[in-house]
């Protein structure tokens, strides 16, 4: 009588009694049959660690922990600076003496320049309480805006090209016309570093390069049907596009000709989606919905929105995480490392869902009572959502789930924006 | 006599060495040495990467949880009674993390998809195709073996510092690690006929 595989294991785990084991342990030392059988145990054992201590897969992870601890604690990672901070005020204050008497000087305020498809203007507010600071006429029909650090510019997204605005004297300082009208929801997308700018044309089936200084194309390439949203990654190695015919995920290898690789591809009704990358690049955030639970708002319609994450290295996807239909999805934004936000409305209620990185479930709901249509990033811990329904922008505190201030306007309809951060002006 | 060997070399001996190590890196730490944390990292991500891949079977998700681990353990370091207890203090934090994980998966359908350029490889490399079949043999095993199993075979820990880390008695522990290997074997070496009766 050969005992069975769990007699084995229990032998090797010494979960066997002394009579068990001595008469398991005859057993073996005679039959070769299952000496082999605990000799298969054993090699499970090494076949485990073997594969999952494989060194190849493990991350480095010190960069993102170092990264998420500073957001968390500032101030442990500010004593070095300390010895400057003398040589820092003095500086400050001098330049506050010569300054402010000229004019050259003073503090900027952090700003929301947000697009108004009403009019056709790159709007400028305080983002300190809403104010509205200023506006340029950019064209018809403007969508996304970028802002650029290095040039210290601005690019619209309008109906038939892109504009360059700068943003300190919200001036058009270059523009780019399509060969032929871009198409509803063209997406932007910014790679700073290589100066380049990347453009989605639905209705042409294709993408756009373009220079970034001057604003000429560089090249163009085809991706699926109809690509629309976009997301590149910090390197700008990898441009994700999403292609509102199929619904399927492309991505982009810019360092490699431009190579294109289907990601997802779930072959249903789900026709509208956003994309967002995680701070490190790593991961990105595919949220699908369908066209008549985005724009028709009925209760019901449509197939049921769903996450998806996808490693950008390897592909690997995970999902669907399944979302509530209602109310209606209008955009996805990536808040921090831990945190997305999706914005929700039917024309009377919706508000912002946080949802958590890791687990992808709705953690929060922020102001579901009132429609949000699309989401801007803020200073940490705050989100602006715009309605062009209503013509409302709201401030929101994430962390305490608050409004901070809403401003309304009935002429004009908020699309979409970007926050850029104040500082000081210099006399030099 | 061989298979006594086995038994002895899995589990390990007592790294008394390391764990002086490990005192003198939280003393670090504590005293606000911002390399040392750094240096913890080093030494740990990997195997509890290695841990956390096995027990939750995604790569990413593992990566995460590695990431939580580490913030959730500069959070705490004021709870860690016994410095020299660091190593098991961080895989029990790292087991927590990831049993909370599996618990809000329970109510997320996980679908696994095939990509165009992963059809368009001629073969997965051997390695690759083991490395699924490990995987996939661990997922079918009940969380509260696969854990036990892990942390003996993979992490390193005896029979008792299994039993401390989950609060369950050694000889459960045991029973456990006894269940998950007869079952590891049933679902990765199904085309074998294991039972020789």
């Amino acid at each position: 009588m050969h005992p069975d595989t769990l007699q084995l294991a229990a032998y090797i785990d010494g979960a066997l009694d002394e009579a068990e084991r001595a008469a398991l342990r005859g057993h073996v030392l005679t039959c070769s049959t299952c000496a082999a059988r605990l000799e298969r145990l054993h090699g499970d054992a090494r076949q485990i660690c073997a594969t999952l201590s494989a060194t190849n897969a493990a991350p480095d992870v010190r960069a993102a922990v170092r990264a998420r601890l500073r957001r968390r604690q500032p101030g442990a990672w500010l004593v070095r600076g300390s010895s400057l901070a003398g040589a820092l005020a003095a500086l400050l204050l001098f330049a506050l003496l010569i300054g402010s008497r000229s004019g050259t000087v003073g503090r900027v305020p952090d700003r929301l320049f947000v697009t108004d498809t009403q009019n056709g203007q790159l709007v400028v507010l305080d983002a300190y309480n809403g104010e509205r600071l200023g506006a340029v006429d950019v064209g018809s029909y403007p969508t996304e805006v970028r802002y650029d650090r290095r040039l210290d510019r601005l690019y619209v997204l309008i109906a038939n090209g892109v504009v360059a605005v700068d943003q300190g004297t919200l001036t058009i300082v270059n523009r780019w016309s399509a060969p032929a009208a871009l198409g509803t929801n063209a997406g932007m997308a910014l790679a700073e570093e290589r100066g380049r700018l990347y453009i989605s044309q639905p209705a042409a089936g294709g993408v756009t390069s373009l220079d970034a200084a001057t604003l000429t194309p560089i090249q163009a390439f085809s991706v699926g049907t109809a690509p629309a949203a976009l997301a590149l990654t910090p390197d700008a190695q990898s441009l994700f596009v999403f292609d509102q015919a199929s619904g399927a995920l492309w991505m982009i290898d810019l360092s490699n000709n431009n190579r294109a690789t289907r990601l997802l591809d779930r072959g249903d009704s789900r026709r509208s989606g956003w994309l967002a990358l995680s701070e490190d690049g790593q991961t990105i955030y595919l949220l699908r919905g369908s066209v008549s639970s985005a724009s028709a708002g009925q209760a019901g319609a449509g197939a049921q929105p769903e996450l998806w994450r996808v490693a950008v290295r390897g592909g690997q996807a995970q999902g669907p995480f399944l979302l509530d239909k209602t109310p209606p999805l209008w955009d996805l934004l990536l808040l921090d490392a831990d945190h997305l936000a999706i914005a929700r409305g039917d024309g009377l209620r919706g508000g912002v869902d946080i949802v958590g990185t890791t687990s992808l479930s709705v953690t929060a709901h922020l102001d579901p009572s009132y429609d949000e249509h699309h989401l801007v990033a803020g200073p940490r811990g705050t989100v602006f959502a715009l309605n062009w329904l209503h013509g409302t922008i709201t401030r929101y505190t994430t962390s305490g789930s608050s409004v901070a201030w809403r401003v309304p306007s009935a002429k004009w309809q908020p699309w979409e924006g970007v926050f850029v951060a104040g500082g000081w002006r210099w006399p030099w | 006599m061989l298979w006594e060997l086995a038994v002895l070399s899995e589990a390990g001996p007592l790294n008394a060495e390391r764990n002086n190590a490990d005192a003198l890196l939280v003393a670090r730490i504590r005293s606000g040495d911002e390399a040392a944390f750094e240096a913890l990292v080093l030494r740990y991500q990997a195997p509890l990467f290695s841990y956390l891949r096995g027990f939750v079977g995604d790569v990413e998700q593992a990566r995460d949880l590695v990431q939580e681990t580490f913030l959730r353990a500069y959070k705490s370091f004021g709870s860690l009674d016994d410095p020299a207890l660091l190593r098991s203090w961080l895989y029990r934090i790292a087991h927590n993390q990831a049993c909370s994980l599996l618990r809000r998966r329970r109510l997320i359908s996980w679908l696994p998809l095939t990509f165009d350029h992963h059809s368009n490889d001629a073969a997965l490399d051997r390695s690759a195709i083991e490395t699924i079949r490990v995987a996939e043999a661990l997922e079918q095993l009940p969380v509260e073996q696969r854990a036990p199993l892990l942390l003996h075979l993979v992490a390193g820990f005896a029979y008792a510092e299994v039993a401390a880390m989950l609060q369950i008695s050694e000889g459960a522990v045991r029973m456990r690690i006894s269940r998950a290997r007869a079952a590891f074997r049933v679902a990765y070496g199904a085309e074998e006929n294991d039972d020789a009766s």
